[in-house]
């Protein structure tokens, strides 16, 4: 009789991320990743209910994490610059940090096998704190909350990309994102926003 | 493989040929079994595992039933 040990937890969703990430959904089997985790297939199936459920549950668990991680030292009723600028951080730390979280979040957002609606109360009542307390304090120009978020995140997490892939646009050396970079991508982002 | 949960569930874990359209065969089978609480066929991998949450460790009783159904049911051993 043995119990949950969660450090096999730990390690069966580490390297099921890492699966995604380098063979996509397909090329995550519960054989590999019992390999790649050094535990048996049986281990796997006490933890997850299915290869579904482990992947829901992946995302569950990162989403979290992303979400907790964004709002360290943010307050939703800070001035808008200062909110996003702390969010830009926030953000950007995570995914240096995890890497393959970031590359596994942006391959759910293309799957049917994952249902997205389920998201971290506190994170979202915070973001709409935010967001409504700057417009009504004309810090902020009301939009479609898809043009919002395009306009005020999308730019983090195109640079992010270069700076974790190393890459650039063709024939460029690899793109680093520095503080100064930052600065100057943020400010042409609040001047988009600004009423 | 067999594991006790502090709440006295026990997950045991099966191989197994059991397909989609096997499902609404087995269905009645294991749902009329006191012994399981729970009970699903992960169709997805290649193993077919068979995941039962049940009050008792009874991996034997799982197998029998399978196999007077017809199916190869195996214990995955950690």
């Amino acid at each position: 009789m043995r119990k949950r040990d969660i450090n096999k937890e730990i390690i069966i969703r580490e390297k099921a991320i890492e699966m995604i990430v380098h063979q996509g959904f397909d090329g995550l089997s519960m054989h590999k990743l019992a390999k790649a985790s050094g535990v048996s297939v049986a281990t796997i199936y006490i933890y997850f209910k299915d290869r579904e459920d482990l992947i829901q549950s992946l995302y569950t668990e990162e989403t979290k994490k992303m979400a907790e991680a964004t709002l360290v030292n943010f307050d939703p009723e800070s001035h808008f610059d200062i909110g996003l600028k702390v969010q830009w951080r926030n953000r950007l730390q995570y995914c240096l940090k995890n890497p393959y979280s970031m590359t596994f979040m942006e391959q759910v957002k293309h799957s049917p096998l994952i249902d997205r609606s389920v998201m971290d109360r506190r994170f979202l009542d915070a973001m709409s704190t935010f967001v409504h307390t700057a417009i009504e304090r004309k810090e902020l120009i009301p939009l479609p909350v898809e043009i919002y978020w395009s306009i005020a995140f999308a730019p983090l997490y195109q640079l992010v990309k270069f700076h974790i892939s190393k890459t650039s646009m063709p024939g460029r050396a690899p793109f680093v994102f520095n503080e100064e970079r930052i600065d100057q991508a943020l400010s042409l982002v609040l001047k988009a926003l600004k009423p | 493989m067999e594991t006790q949960y502090q709440d006295n569930k026990h997950v045991l874990v099966f191989k197994t040929n059991l397909h989609f359209r096997d499902m609404k065969r087995i269905e009645p089978v294991l749902n009329a079994e006191s012994m399981i609480i729970k009970w699903n066929v992960d169709l997805t991998d290649i193993d077919n595992v068979l995941r039962v949450e049940s009050h008792v460790p009874h991996t034997d009783h799982v197998i029998a039933i399978l196999t007077t159904q017809g199916f190869h049911c195996e214990e995955l051993i950690d």
